[in-house]
């Protein structure tokens, strides 16, 4: 190296040494090899100009690249003596266009549909979606260049989850959602969609992309699992319904044959015998009639009454039932004229009649019951036990002061069947009725420990009608 | 004549059941479930032990394996009338796997007293 100047020698890392007398060879990297080396040579002694990338070696070992220009040098007479070479570090451009790159590379092949919409024009125009977005849709990119994604809904599209995207587009921040779209050819898709808004450096909002995946099968499989359950709570309610049953027949046929085949029963025996045959027969009735009750309920017409009115007939029906030692307190802070419920009458008071003889039962037909009537409106800041769509609701609470029930059974209380009463006290078909019953009519029951057990049964409230309707 | 622990928690399975022993000769003894069950077991000689398999305090199951484990001689009857908890099948092959016989309700008067018979050895 004959000459370099200042900044050929920060370029190469020799601020203070300087590079004259360094060897050319040990400022490059290990692809400047002997050949490429005399092919530069070659070609510039030839009096013609290299332009090409050169893998650099500055003095702390360090590597990168310069865009290099490797010139002839000429003596005043023209003759060639020696070589110049321009070098310009471009390392980092290079980084950059690597990893630009292989963002879009990525894009481009990801598995999930990806579109990307202008913002700063009108009507969100799509002005990117990669192959796996053609391919989930069946449109070609360039029959949608230019179209707001709504193209992709149909005649079943959920309107909430379109409401729901509208809002975030206009709110400027991201959305999580499932929606039905439809594909070129009219099928229908489960897209799960992810749809987020960028932002320029200065904070302008300057598209939308988002982030689709079909996901059709899985909410085929869920489906599947759904009705596999449901088969298994059938069964197990069949399981039930025979093992009570079989239990009622069983003293039915033994005290039957006894009374027929036996020639020594004396009278009070014989008596015995019919007593008990009639007392299991009526048991047998008893679960058949709550099994009738069961299978029919979804037939059970509704009406729009005053949930007030309905909870004073309610009270007074069942809490006639009660033993003389449960004290029945009653208390409302709904004012009882605006709202309706929809409901059936009769089911809605036997539910009550459930609850209420549960918690007598709780107690050992002695102690208190607290029942209230409120409006609440959903979630509550405790939404995790209420899986209930947002509105408002009428809530009736029935809280008894028993031993509350064991943490345990809480999640199974509404299963057919369950129950930790005597045999004699019940089957347990009742809190599984209401609760399918409550369900039926788009509300819900909760169990919670709260001293003594509380139950909660919350029921929509239909929209608010003249005080007339009943 | 045998002498018969029964096992059973629904009233009128028990009360007819017991009628239906006694009345062929035999002395029968009663608890209302599993833990009742086990320490009358204990704490007399039977013959035969008969025994619900599903029963609120303590799966009969449960109460066939305790009884055969603690004497494997002593025959044990299961009864089962089907469950919401478990298949009956699978209650009555668990059962089936300990107990001496196993019988699906609701049965008849000469069936339980062939197979009280049968596993007392005793045909007079």
């Amino acid at each position: 190296m004959i000459a370099a100047n200042a900044s050929a020698e920060r370029l190469f890392g020799y601020p203070e040494a300087g590079l004259s007398g360094v060897k050319a060879r040990s400022l490059r990297g290990e692809s400047y090899t002997d050949e490429l080396r005399e092919e530069i040579r070659g070609a510039v002694l030839a009096g013609n100009v290299w332009r090409g990338r050169l893998e650099f070696l500055n003095r702390e070992g360090g590597t990168g690249f310069h865009e290099t220009v490797v010139s002839p040098w000429r003596n005043d007479a023209g003759d060639i003596i020696g070589l110049i070479s321009a070098n310009r570090d471009i390392s980092t451009d290079m980084a950059l266009v690597a990893e630009t790159d292989l963002v879009l590379e990525a894009i481009r092949n990801s598995n999930f549909g990806v579109t990307i919409a202008d913002a700063t024009a009108a009507d969100l125009p799509l002005t990117y979606v990669n192959q796996a977005f053609e391919k989930m849709t069946g449109y070609a990119f360039s029959e949608i260049l230019g179209r707001n994604c709504r193209f992709l809904q149909g005649p079943e599209t959920d309107r909430d989850a379109v409401l729901a995207i509208r809002e975030a587009i206009r709110r400027e921040v991201p959305i999580t959602t499932m929606i039905l779209n439809y594909r070129k050819d009219g099928s229908r898709f489960w897209n799960r969609l992810q749809l987020s808004p960028i932002h320029d450096g200065q904070g302008n909002l300057c598209a939308f992309m988002s982030i689709q995946l079909d996901i059709t099968r899985d909410v085929a499989t869920r489906a599947v699992e759904r009705e596999r359950q449901k088969m298994e709570s059938l069964g197990r309610f069949a399981g039930g319904v025979a093992h009570d049953v079989n239990n009622a027949l069983q003293p039915i046929i033994l005290m039957g044959e006894t009374l027929s085949d036996t020639a020594a029963l004396d009278e009070s025996e014989a008596a015995t015998c019919v007593r008990s045959i009639l007392e299991n027969a009526y048991y047998a009735k008893d679960i058949v009639g709550r099994l009738l009750q069961f299978s029919k309920r979804e037939g059970s017409a509704r009406e729009a009454v005053s949930p007030h009115r309905i909870f004073e007939d309610a009270v007074r029906f069942a809490g006639g039932m009660l033993p003389r030692d449960v004290e029945l307190k009653v208390s409302s802070t709904e004012d009882g004229s605006v709202y309706r419920i929809d409901v059936n009458r009769t089911e809605f008071v036997q539910i009550f009649t459930n609850l209420f003889l549960n918690a007598s039962q709780a107690m050992s037909g002695k102690g208190r019951l607290d029942v209230n009537l409120d409006t609440v409106t959903l979630p509550l800041s405790r939404g995790d036990i209420i899986n209930l769509t947002h509105g408002r609701y009428a809530r009736f609470t029935i809280s008894d002061t028993g031993s509350g029930i064991p943490t345990e059974d809480l999640t199974r209380i509404f299963d057919p069947f369950f129950t930790s009463k005597r045999p004699t006290e019940g089957t347990g078909l009742g809190l599984t009725t209401a609760y399918g019953i409550v369900q039926g009519w788009g509300g819900t029951i909760t169990a919670e420990n709260d001293d003594g057990a509380k139950f909660s049964v919350y029921i929509p409230l239909s929209s608010t009608t003249n005080a007339d309707a009943t | 004549m045998a002498q018969i622990l029964l096992i059973e928690d629904m009233k009128g399975v028990r009360d007819s059941l017991s009628m239906v022993l006694e009345k062929a000769g035999h002395t029968v003894t009663l608890a209302t479930d599993g833990a009742e069950g086990m320490s009358a077991a204990q704490s007399a000689a039977f013959d035969l032990v008969i025994t619900d398999i599903l029963m609120p305090t303590r799966d009969g199951s449960e109460v066939v394996i305790s009884l055969k484990k603690e004497d494997a001689n002593r025959p044990v009857l299961a009864m089962s009338g089907g469950s919401a908890m478990i298949p009956a099948e699978d209650a009555l092959a668990l059962a089936g796997k300990f107990a001496d016989e196993v019988m699906q309700k609701p049965f008849s008067r000469n069936d339980i007293l062939a197979a009280v018979d049968r596993l007392t050895g005793s045909s007079d």
